[in-house]
């Protein structure tokens, strides 16, 4: 469970956030789209507590994250996968090293069990063949497939994602987010998705919502927004 | 008034700065120690930066100290002191060269490295990736890096005085004509444990500044890959400015209280 109240922050003299509220029920996955530029990868930063707000709450499973120390949010942060919009992959590392990393990192497993659990995670995401490449050497779509394959390897229990779809062709598109929509359904991921490809939004969220001018306009579920007579909603939803 | 605030402004980013890169080598000695150091990535960096600088280092020191042993021949031979042309080359080599020259270039190589790789992590979101995945980037990705640079740069530095003494060996012995073996004896004479350590201390401070600027600069790299060669070159020219002004404090402070 994961609730945002009253969310604040400022850069120097531009409000980004003002006055977020938003609640995700387990297991649930909302998409938060909005213009670029209209805050949703500071809000993403924000859940995981790589942004200190001006003010507000952000509680993740009964903790206010707002209040942590950095060496307790890492611990929080062991829990929660992030997908970062260009993949982030380590590039001195390869693939399987770059899977296998949380695991190495968090867990006891001895080499041969975390090599069968990254192979098995790789093949989730369709990237099996791929493991002993560099990400220098992947293309777009396949970087953000292994970024996942990284994202999820701990089994968390919430996912972040941040714009999983920007970049890739039509095709891909809707493969990544497919394949997002269903690890989080079979793994029970609480997961938040930072987007601006509103069609495959409205495919896999549970429900939407939009950023305007630092709030979010509304959230619903895919035909509350479509039946929705707001002005706003109705010409974002136009395009 | 424009220019007026503009300097006020460069001057308190500035005062800002320092105070940020202080802070980040409190947190680096925190995790070092609290005995969190990843001794395999230590030992791979220091392998990278060392293998990476030795080959320049050895062809500046080679050339450096024949050069000393020309010119010292010349000179010494005006006042008729050819035979201390070993002596010359050794305690300069050891003394100042070596030193400073090895750290130059040692900043030019690995340093400009560290900051361009740790730049180019930071613009891709690797360094914050880091701490979304539970962990420390400055333990993963600073300490071991720092690190190295402390344990590589003295011994790249002692490899430097050899090489260079070697160099002057070459032209005393083959140029000058000096017997080898005098030519030798005399090169050991002058060395005193003062002499080396004086030279010695200076380099610990040097491995310290080099890592702590480029890692640091690498570390607060913003703005893609312009920003990267923007503080990759800044990491090279603060670590020669510190490395020229604490050497020359350092040798004023070794000299006042060790002769
Ligand atoms: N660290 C920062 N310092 C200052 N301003 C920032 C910082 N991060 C973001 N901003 C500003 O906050 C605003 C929102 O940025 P954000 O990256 O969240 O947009 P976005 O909705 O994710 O856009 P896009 O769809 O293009 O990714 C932008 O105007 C940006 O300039
Ligand atoms: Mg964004």
């Amino acid at each position: 469970m994961i609730r945002v109240n009253e969310l604040y922050k400022r850069f120097d003299d531009q409000a980004v956030l003002s006055g977020i509220e938003l609640e995700v029920r387990d297991g649930e996955i909302v998409v938060i789209l909005g213009a670029s530029g209209s805050g949703k990868s500071v809000l993403l930063r924000h859940l995981i507590g790589l942004m200190k707000p001006d003010r507000g709450r952000i509680e993740i499973n009964g903790t206010n994250i707002v209040e942590l120390r950095e060496d307790d949010l890492l611990e929080v942060r062991k829990n929660i996968g992030f997908l970062f919009q260009e993949g982030a992959l380590y590039d001195f590392m390869s693939v399987y090293d770059n899977v296998a990393f949380p695991l190495r990192e968090h867990t006891d497993l001895d080499e041969a069990s975390i090599g069968k659990k990254v192979r098995e995670t790789l093949a989730l995401v369709g990237l099996q063949e791929a493991d002993d490449k560099m990400p220098a050497q992947l293309s777009g779509g396949m970087k953000k497939r292994a970024a996942l394959a990284r994202a999820i390897v701990l089994n968390s229990k919430i996912l972040f994602c941040d714009e999983p779809t920007s970049g890739l062709d039509p095709l891909r598109s809707r493969d990544i987010s497919d394949l997002i929509a269903s690890i989080a359904r079979t793994m029970h991921c609480t997961t938040v998705i930072a987007s601006h490809d509103i069609h495959n939004s409205l495919r896999i969220a549970d429900r939407l919502g939009v950023i305007k001018e630092g709030k979010l306009a509304m959230v619903g579920r895919a035909q509350d927004i479509r039946n929705s007579t707001d002005p706003f909603i109705k010409e974002f939803f136009s395009e | 008034m424009k220019a007026l605030r503009q300097i006020f402004q460069e001057i308190r980013d500035f005062v800002y700065g320092a105070g940020n890169a202080v802070f980040f080598l409190g947190e680096v000695l925190k995790f070092i120690l609290r005995g969190r150091i990843r001794w395999s990535d230590v030992f791979g960096q220091m392998y990278e930066q060392g293998v990476q600088s030795l080959f320049i280092i050895a062809l500046t020191s080679f050339a450096s100290g024949a050069v000393l042993a020309l010119q010292g021949a010349v000179m010494l031979n005006r006042f008729g002191a050819k035979e201390y042309v070993a002596q010359l080359v050794a305690l300069s080599l050891v003394r100042e060269l070596s030193p400073v020259f090895s750290s130059f270039i040692f900043s030019g190589k690995a340093g400009a490295r560290m900051t361009a790789e740790l730049g180019t992590m930071n613009v891709n979101d690797q360094i914050v990736a880091t701490r979304t995945m539970g962990v420390d980037p400055i333990q993963f990705l600073i300490v071991p890096r720092m690190l190295a640079c402390f344990l590589v740069l003295p011994i790249l530095i002692v490899f430097s005085e050899l090489v260079g003494m070697w160099g002057g060996f070459c032209v005393g012995v083959y140029d000058a004509g000096i017997p080898a073996a005098f030519y030798y004896n005399q090169t050991l004479d002058a060395i005193g444990y003062v002499d080396f350590f004086s030279g010695f201390i200076k380099t610990v401070f040097f491995g310290l500044i080099i890592g702590w600027i480029c890692c640091y600069q690498g570390y607060v790299t913003r703005g893609g890959s312009l920003g990267v060669g923007k503080y990759t070159t800044k990491a090279v020219a603060f670590s020669y400015i510190l490395v020229v002004i604490s050497n020359t404090v350092l040798t004023k402070i070794i000299l006042t209280f060790w002769k």
